[in-house]
C-alpha cells in the first residue's frame, strides 16, 4: 500500500487531447470526417491512457513527475494520487460521451468548438493531476479562460452576454485564488500536495489560517457555485450548446469542487479544519445554497435554466458532505461528484435532444414528448428520478451516504436539508416526466423522431452509468472502490 | 453453502443460502422484459407470458413454504448489489406476505387478461404490473431495512404507472397526489432508517446487542419517522389522502393489487418496526407499574423497562390512530355512491383493524402475540376479500360501464357468478362465521380486549369503536351488494348528461372510463350509455364477464372459504410458527393461539352486537336516504394538505419574484460601483504603464487588470522574496497573453 514512483505518463495524458489540434490543422478542410474522427479519438485515447494508471491507483501508489522549477519551492509538476486518478477518469469518460454526442449536435464552427473542447480536457486533467497548488492554479485559470469559446459558441447576443458574465466571474475568482495562494506560500512556505496538510504544523495563527481559508473558498466557490457566487451558472448553461453545458455542469463546476477538495485534504487537513471551526459556517452556506437554488429552479420555465439551478443545488451537496468531516459524508461527497456528473450530464444531453427534435425548451410545452422521443424521455426520467434520490439510480447512493454522514458527524439536523431538497427536486422534475408521458401530445413540431444515432447513443450510455453506479456500487473500478482507497489515507 | 445459526426468539433458526428468494423476485422481472419485447405484436403470447411468469413466482414461494414453515429455515440469496450486504431472505413473516402477494398477483393477472382488453396501453399495464410485483416481493423478502427501503421506494414509483393507467384527468390528478405522498413517505422512511442505522449500529431488523439504541430517544424519533413512512403507504388517517383517489382511478385488477397487497407493505413495515423495537436485549417482563399512563413513561429515568416504554408509546399511538382510521374509513365508505371509492374507504377502515392489531401487539409487548396474530390473519383475509370485491366491481364496470350505485341494480339475473362471488367476499369482510373475516376479527377483538385490560379507559373506548366499525362495515357492504346486484335496474334517465357532469366534476366517478373524450373504449361506453336507460336495454347489453375473469375471481373466493372454514389449521400451521419466530413473545401465549378454537359460542355471540348495529345502520340510512350525503370539502384533511402545498409553492414563487425585484433595484448600483472601480484601475494602469493600450472591451480586461494589480500589490508587500516576484511576473504575462490570444 502506498509509495511513490516516477512516471512520465501524466505528461502524455495531459498532452494527448492536443492531438485533436493536429487533426484540425491537417484535415479540417480537406477531410472533415477524418478530423472529426481524430477529435473523438483523442478523448478516447486519453481515457485509455488514464486507464493505464488504474493498477497503481488501486494500490494507492502515487505517480509523480516534476516538470520545471520556476523558483525555489515553486514548481510545475504532476502527482497522481487515487483522488486525482478518480477525478481524471471521470473527466475523460464524460468527455468521450460529450464529444461523441457533439458529432450529431454541432453543425457550425466545428473546428473551433472541438479544439477548445480538447484543450479544456487537457487543462481539466492538469488540475486533476497537479502536484501543487501552483500547478493547479495555472491549469485552473487556463481552463476558466478556454471554456469561454464553448459558452459563446452560438454567438448570439444572449450567449455573448452570458460569456462576458462568465469571464468576469472566473477571472476575478482567479485573482482571488492567486491572493490566497500567495498568502499560503508566504506563511507556510510550501504549495505542494504531499498527503500531509501543508499549513498544519507551521505554527500559523488561527486568524490568518481562517483568512486564507476564506479567501480560497471565495475563489473556488465561484466555480463550485456556492450561493452568492453562483450568478454566472444560470446564464452560461442555457447559452452553451448541450454537450458543452453537460460538461460545464458535470465537470467544470466540479473542478472548483476539486480545488476545495485539495484545500480540505491537502492544504488544511481535516484535523486543522475541525480545530478552526470553519466547517460549520460552510455547512450552513451549503445548506442555504441547496434549498434556495432548488426553490429558484422551481420557478424557471426554461428547461436548461432549471437544470442549471438544479446543478447549483446539487454541487452544494458535495460541499455539504465534504464539510461534515465524517467518513460516510466524505464518501458520499466524493461519490456525488461522479453521480451528479452522470445524472446532470444525461439531463443536459436530453435537453439538447428535446430542443433539437421538439424545437422547444419551455417545460410547459413538453406534453406528450414521451410519445415522440420515447428513449430520450426515458433517459431523462431515470436521471431526474436519480436527482430525487430514488433507489437503483446513483442519486440514492449519495443521498444515503450523505444522510448517514450527517448523523455520524452528530449533525443530524442536516438530514432535513437533504430531504427537503429531494422534495423540491421532485417538485420541479416530476411535472416534466408527468406531462411527457401521461398527457396528450401538444408539442409544436408535428414530425419529430428520435435524435441522430450519436446523440442518442451517448445519452443512453450516460444513463446506463446512472443505473450501474446506483446498483453495482462495490464493483472494483467504479467510484466507490476508488474512494474507499482515498478514504484510507484521509484521517477521518 | 453458507450455514450459520441465528438466535431468534426462543427458537433456533437456521439461515441457509438458497437461490429461491432471488428467483421468486427475478421471475416477474424477466416476465416484464419479455412482455415488453412481445408487446402488441401478439396479444395472446403476451398475456400468457405475464401469467406464466407470475405463476412461476408464486410457485417459487410455494416451494419455499415447506422448508421455511416446517423446518424453521431462513432461505437467503446474497446479491452483490449496492454496498454488498444486499440479501434477500425468506423468513416466516416475509414468506407469508410474499406468498399472499404473488398469489394475488397471479390471479389478478389472469383476470386482467379479460378486463384489460377494452383498455389502451395493455403492454404498458402488464409490464409495469410485473415490475411492481418484483418490487413488492422485494419488500417482503428483504433481509434488512436498507433492502426494504430500496424496494419500498421502487414499488411506490412503479405503481404510479398503474394508478394513472387510464390517463384521464381524474387519474392524473389522483396520480399527482399519489406520487407526492409516496415521495413524502419515502423521505420520512429514509430519515428513520438512517437514524436507525446510525444509532443501532445495524441495518438488520434487530438492533445490535451492544448498542444502547432501544434506550435512547433516537430510537423513538427513528421509529416515528418510519411510522410516518409506512403509515402513508398503509393508508393510516391522517396520511391516507392519496388512497381514496388512487385506488378507484386505477384499472380494477390494479386496484385489487393496490388495496389487496401494496398497502400491506405499509403494515409489513410496521411489523418489522415493532420487531426491531422488541429487539435483542431481552425485553424485561411486564411490571405492574406499566399499567400507568403510557405517555408519562416516555422518557423515564434509567430503568430496565425503558425499551418497553418506547414500544408501549408506539403501540399506544398506533392503537389510537388505528381507531381513528377504522371509524373514519367506515363513515366515509357509508356515504359514497361510487363503488370503487366506497371500496377504497373500506380499505382504509380495514387497515385500521390491522393497525389496531399491530398496535396491540406493540402495546402489550412481551404478551402481544394475539395482536400480531389477529393483524397478520386479517392482512391475509383482507388481501383476498378486498381483491375479490375490486375484481367483482371491475366485472360490473366491464359489463355495464357504470360505477354509480344510483344507476345499478338487479344484476344478479344477468351476472349470477359475479353476484355469488361478490356475496362471498362481502360475507367475508362482514365477519360472518364460516367466512374468513370471522376468525381474524375474533382474534383482533381478543387482542383489543387484552390491551384494554392493561391500558385503561381510552383503549376501552377503542374496543367500542371496533364493535361499531364492524357494524358499519356490515352496513356499507350490504349497501354495495344490495344496490348493485339486487332490486331492479335503475339506470338514469339523463345518463348522458350525468356522465358528462361526472366527467367534469372532481368528486364523483373517478373510474377508469370517466375521461370519455380520450379513450376509444370509453367512447363506446358513452354511446352505450346514451342508448340504454331502461331496464329493457339492460337485458340486451349486460352479460356475464369472460371466463378468464371469472377464474381469477373464483380463485380468491376459494381462498376465502379455505381460510374461513379451517381457521384452526391456519392458526396452528401458519400463524403460530410465524409468531414463534418473531420477536420474543411469551411462548405460552403462542401455544395458546395455536390451539385456539374460533367457532365457540362466545365468539359467535361476540359479533351479534356488530350485526345488530350494522342492520340498524343500514335500515336507518336507507330510510332517511343518508347514503348520498355529501360532506363539505373542508371536512377532509386533504383540503388542508392541498392548501399547505399550494401555499408553499406560492411562497417559492413569491420569494423568487422578490429576488428578481431586488436584483433589478440594486443591479444599477452595483454596476456603477463596478464602473467606478474599473475607472480607478484603468487610471492606475495608465500611471504605471505610461502608455494606454487600446481597450477592446473594458469590462473584460478589467478582471485581468485586477489580477495584475493584485499580483503587483502582493509582490510589493512581500518584498524580499525575489523568486516570488518572478513568478508573479511570469504569471501575469501568461494570463495577459492568453487574453490577447482569445481576443
Amino acid at each position: 500500500m502506498g509509495g511513490e514512483i516516477k512516471s512520465i505518463l501524466p505528461i502524455f495524458i495531459i498532452f494527448m487531447p492536443w492531438l485533436s489540434l493536429a487533426g484540425a490543422l491537417l484535415w479540417r478542410n480537406r477531410r472533415p470526417s477524418l478530423a472529426r474522427f481524430v477529435y473523438v479519438g483523442s478523448s478516447v485515447l486519453t481515457f485509455l491512457l488514464i486507464l493505464l494508471l488504474y493498477p497503481r491507483a488501486m494500490k494507492g501508489i502515487i505517480s509523480t513527475q516534476a516538470i520545471l522549477d520556476i523558483a525555489p519551492r515553486i514548481s510545475l509538476g504532476f502527482r497522481v494520487d487515487t483522488l486525482g486518478f478518480y477525478f481524471a477518469l471521470l473527466l475523460s469518460v464524460l468527455w468521450v460521451i460529450a464529444s461523441f454526442y457533439s458529432l450529431g449536435y454541432i453543425s457550425t464552427r466545428e473546428t473551433r468548438y472541438y479544439c477548445f473542447l480538447s484543450l479544456n480536457l487537457s487543462f481539466c486533467l492538469g488540475v486533476a493531476l497537479s502536484a501543487n497548488m501552483f500547478t493547479l492554479f495555472i491549469f485552473y485559470e487556463l481552463m476558466s479562460l478556454f471554456t469561454y469559446p464553448l459558452i459563446i459558441h452560438d454567438e448570439t447576443d444572449i450567449a455573448r452576454r452570458a460569456g462576458l458574465k462568465y469571464l468576469v466571474y472566473s477571472i476575478t475568482a482567479g485573482a482571488i485564488i492567486l491572493a490566497a495562494l500567495t498568502m499560503q506560500f508566504y506563511y507556510s512556505g510550501t504549495l505542494a500536495f504531499t498527503g500531509r496538510p501543508a499549513v498544519g504544523g507551521a505554527g500559523i495563527s488561527a486568524g490568518v489560517l481562517k483568512i486564507i481559508f476564506s479567501i480560497y473558498m471565495l475563489g473556488f466557490g465561484v466555480k463550485a457555485c456556492i450561493m452568492p457566487l453562483h450568478g454566472w451558472v444560470p446564464d452560461a448553461h442555457p447559452a452553451a450548446p448541450a454537450p458543452a453545458s453537460a460538461l460545464l455542469s458535470g465537470v467544470i463546476l466540479k473542478v472548483g469542487v476539486f480545488g476545495i477538495l485539495r484545500l480540505v485534504y491537502d492544504v488544511f487537513g481535516v484535523e486543522l479544519l475541525r480545530k478552526l471551526g470553519v466547517s460549520l459556517p460552510m455547512l450552513y452556506v451549503a445548506s442555504i445554497t441547496i434549498i434556495v437554488a432548488s426553490i429558484f429552479a422551481i420557478t424557471q420555465t426554461d428547461l436548461k435554466r432549471r437544470l442549471a439551478y438544479s446543478s447549483v443545488g446539487q454541487v452544494s451537496y458535495i460541499i455539504l458532505g465534504l464539510f461534515l468531516l465524517s467518513k460516510s459524508g466524505a464518501t458520499g461527497a466524493l461519490l456525488h461528484i461522479a453521480h451528479h456528473a452522470f445524472m446532470k450530464g444525461t439531463l443536459f444531453l436530453c435537453s439538447g435532444i428535446i430542443m433539437h427534435e421538439l424545437g422547444t425548451k419551455d417545460v410547459r410545452e413538453m406534453d406528450g414528448a414521451g410519445a415522440k422521443i420515447p428513449l430520450t424521455m426515458i433517459a431523462f426520467s431515470i436521471a431526474a428520478l436519480g436527482m430525487m434520490g430514488t433507489p437503483v439510480t446513483c442519486g440514492f447512493i449519495s443521498k444515503w451516504l450523505l444522510a448517514l454522514g450527517s448523523v455520524e458527524a452528530h449533525r443530524g439536523y442536516f438530514i432535513p436539508v437533504l430531504l427537503i431538497s429531494s422534495l423540491l427536486n421532485a417538485v420541479y422534475f416530476l411535472p416534466i416526466i408527468y406531462s411527457a408521458f401521461f398527457k396528450k401530445v401538444t408539442v409544436k413540431k408535428l414530425i419529430s423522431h428520435e435524435a441522430p444515432l450519436s446523440m442518442l447513443f451517448s445519452t443512453l450510455s450516460c444513463v446506463v452509468f446512472v443505473l450501474v453506479l446506483g446498483v453495482f456500487v462495490t464493483v472494483p473500478g467504479l467510484p466507490y472502490s476508488l474512494i474507499k482507497i482515498v478514504m484510507k489515507v484521509i484521517p477521518l | 453453502m453458507s450455514f450459520y445459526v441465528v438466535h431468534h426468539g426462543t427458537n433456533v433458526i437456521k439461515a441457509v443460502s438458497s437461490s429461491l428468494p432471488g428467483i421468486a423476485m427475478l421471475m416477474p422481472i424477466i416476465g416484464a422484459l419479455l412482455v415488453f419485447i412481445v408487446g402488441d405484436r401478439s396479444e395472446k403470447t403476451r398475456n400468457i407470458l405475464a401469467i406464466v411468469f407470475s405463476a412461476a413466482s408464486f410457485a417459487c414461494c410455494l416451494t419455499m413454504f415447506y422448508s421455511v414453515f416446517s423446518h424453521g429455515k431462513i432461505l437467503q440469496t446474497k446479491l452483490p448489489l449496492f454496498f454488498g450486504e444486499f440479501v434477500l431472505a425468506a423468513d416466516r413473516l416475509g414468506l407469508l406476505f410474499a406468498l399472499v402477494a404473488s398469489g394475488a398477483w397471479l390471479f389478478s393477472t389472469i383476470y386482467a387478461w379479460g378486463y384489460i382488453q377494452h383498455e389502451e396501453r395493455r403492454t404498458r399495464y402488464h409490464t409495469f404490473s410485473l415490475l411492481t410485483e418484483a418490487a413488492t416481493l422485494g419488500i417482503f423478502l428483504a433481509s434488512n431495512f436498507f433492502v426494504l427501503f430500496v424496494f419500498f421506494e421502487l414499488m411506490g414509483m412503479l405503481a404510479y404507472v398503474l394508478v394513472v393507467h387510464s390517463q384521464t384527468y381524474e387519474a392524473r390528478k389522483a396520480g399527482v397526489k399519489y406520487i407526492f405522498m409516496t415521495v413524502y413517505g419515502g423521505l420520512s422512511l429514509l430519515a428513520g432508517i438512517v437514524l436507525y442505522f446510525a444509532y443501532a449500529n445495524e441495518i438488520a431488523f434487530v438492533p445490535d446487542e451492544k448498542s444502547s439504541y432501544l434506550l435512547t430517544s433516537a430510537c423513538f424519533i427513528a421509529a416515528s419517522f418510519m411510522m410516518v413512512g409506512f403509515g402513508i403507504k398503509a393508508g393510516m388517517i391522517p396520511l391516507h389522502v392519496w388512497l381514496p383517489l388512487a385506488h378507484p382511478a386505477a384499472p380494477s385488477p390494479a386496484s385489487a393489487l393496490l388495496s389487496g397487497v401494496m398497502i400491506k407493505a405499509g403494515a409489513f413495515g410496521i411489523i418489522r418496526l415493532i420487531g426491531s423495537l422488541h429487539g435483542s436485549p431481552a425485553t424485561p417482563a411486564m411490571e405492574g407499574a406499566l399499567a400507568s399512563s403510557a405517555v408519562a413513561e416516555h422518557f423515564p429515568s434509567v430503568h430496565a423497562s425503558v425499551n418497553m416504554g418506547n414500544l408501549r408509546v408506539i403501540g399506544w399511538a398506533l392503537i389510537v390512530l388505528a381507531a381513528v382510521t377504522m371509524v373514519g374509513g367506515m363513515v366515509l365508505a357509508i356515504v359514497q355512491t361510487n363503488i370503487k371509492r366506497l371500496l377504497a374507504f373500506s380499505s382504509i377502515s380495514q387497515m385500521g383493524y390491522i393497525l389496531m392489531g399491530l398496535g396491540a401487539a406493540a402495546f402489550l409487548g412481551h404478551e402481544g402475540a394475539i395482536g400480531l396474530a389477529g393483524g397478520v390473519y386479517h392482512i391475509i383475509n383482507h388481501a383476498m376479500f378486498k381483491a375479490l370485491l375490486f375484481l367483482g366491481v371491475g366485472a360490473v364496470y366491464y359489463s355495464t360501464h357504470s360505477l354509480q350505485l344510483t344507476e345499478l341494480g338487479g344484476l344478479w339475473k344477468k351476472m349470477p357468478v359475479t353476484t355469488f362471488l361478490c356475496c362471498v367476499a362481502g360475507l367475508g369482510i362482514m365477519g360472518i362465521p364460516l367466512f374468513n373475516g370471522f376468525a381474524s376479527k375474533t382474534l383482533l377483538h381478543h387482542a383489543i380486549v387484552e390491551a384494554a385490560n392493561v391500558g385503561g379507559p381510552l383503549i376501552k373506548a377503542v374496543e367500542v369503536i371496533f364493535i361499531i366499525t364492524a357494524g358499519g362495515t356490515i352496513c356499507y357492504i350490504a349497501k354495495l351488494i344490495v344496490l348493485t346486484f339486487f332490486g331492479h335496474y335503475r339506470g338514469s334517465k339523463s345518463e348522458f348528461h350525468d356522465s358528462l357532469e361526472a366527467d367534469s366534476s372532481n368528486l364523483s366517478n373517478p373510474g377508469p372510463g370517466s375521461g370519455l373524450s380520450f379513450s376509444g373504449a370509453a367512447v363506446k361506453a358513452h354511446s352505450f350509455n346514451e342508448k340504454q336507460g331502461t331496464a329493457d336495454s339492460l337485458e340486451k347489453h349486460v352479460s356475464e364477464v369472460p371466463l378468464v375473469m371469472r377464474i381469477g375471481m373464483a380463485a380468491f373466493a376459494c381462498g376465502i372459504f379455505a381460510f374461513g372454514l379451517f381457521p384452526g389449521l391456519v392458526l396452528s400451521k401458519i400463524v403460530a410458527p410465524l409468531l414463534s419466530s418473531f420477536g420474543n413473545f411469551d411462548s405460552h401465549m403462542v401455544h395458546h393461539i395455536a390451539s385456539e378454537h374460533i367457532f365457540t359460542l362466545s365468539n359467535v355471540k361476540g359479533i351479534l352486537p356488530s350485526l345488530g348495529i350494522g342492520v340498524a345502520f343500514f335500515l336507518i340510512a336507507a330510510k332517511w336516504d343518508l347514503f348520498r350525503i355529501r360532506l363539505p370539502e373542508t371536512f377532509g384533511i386533504d383540503y388542508y394538505y392541498s392548501k399547505i402545498e399550494i401555499g408553499f409553492l406560492r411562497l417559492c414563487l413569491a420569494g423568487s419574484k422578490r429576488h428578481a425585484e431586488l436584483r433589478a433595484k440594486y443591479w444599477p448600483l452595483a454596476k456603477s460601483f463596478g464602473q467606478y472601480i474599473s475607472d480607478w484601475v484603468v487610471d492606475i494602469r495608465s500611471r504605471y504603464r505610461k502608455r494606454k493600450r487600446a481597450v477592446v472591451d473594458r469590462l473584460v480586461t478589467l478582471p485581468l487588470d485586477i489580477q495584475g494589480f493584485a499580483a503587483y500589490i502582493i509582490a510589493r508587500q512581500f518584498t524580499g522574496d525575489i523568486a516570488y516576484g518572478t513568478v508573479i511576473i511570469a504569471l501575469v504575462i501568461a494570463l495577459l497573453s492568453i487574453g490577447v490570444l482569445i481576443w
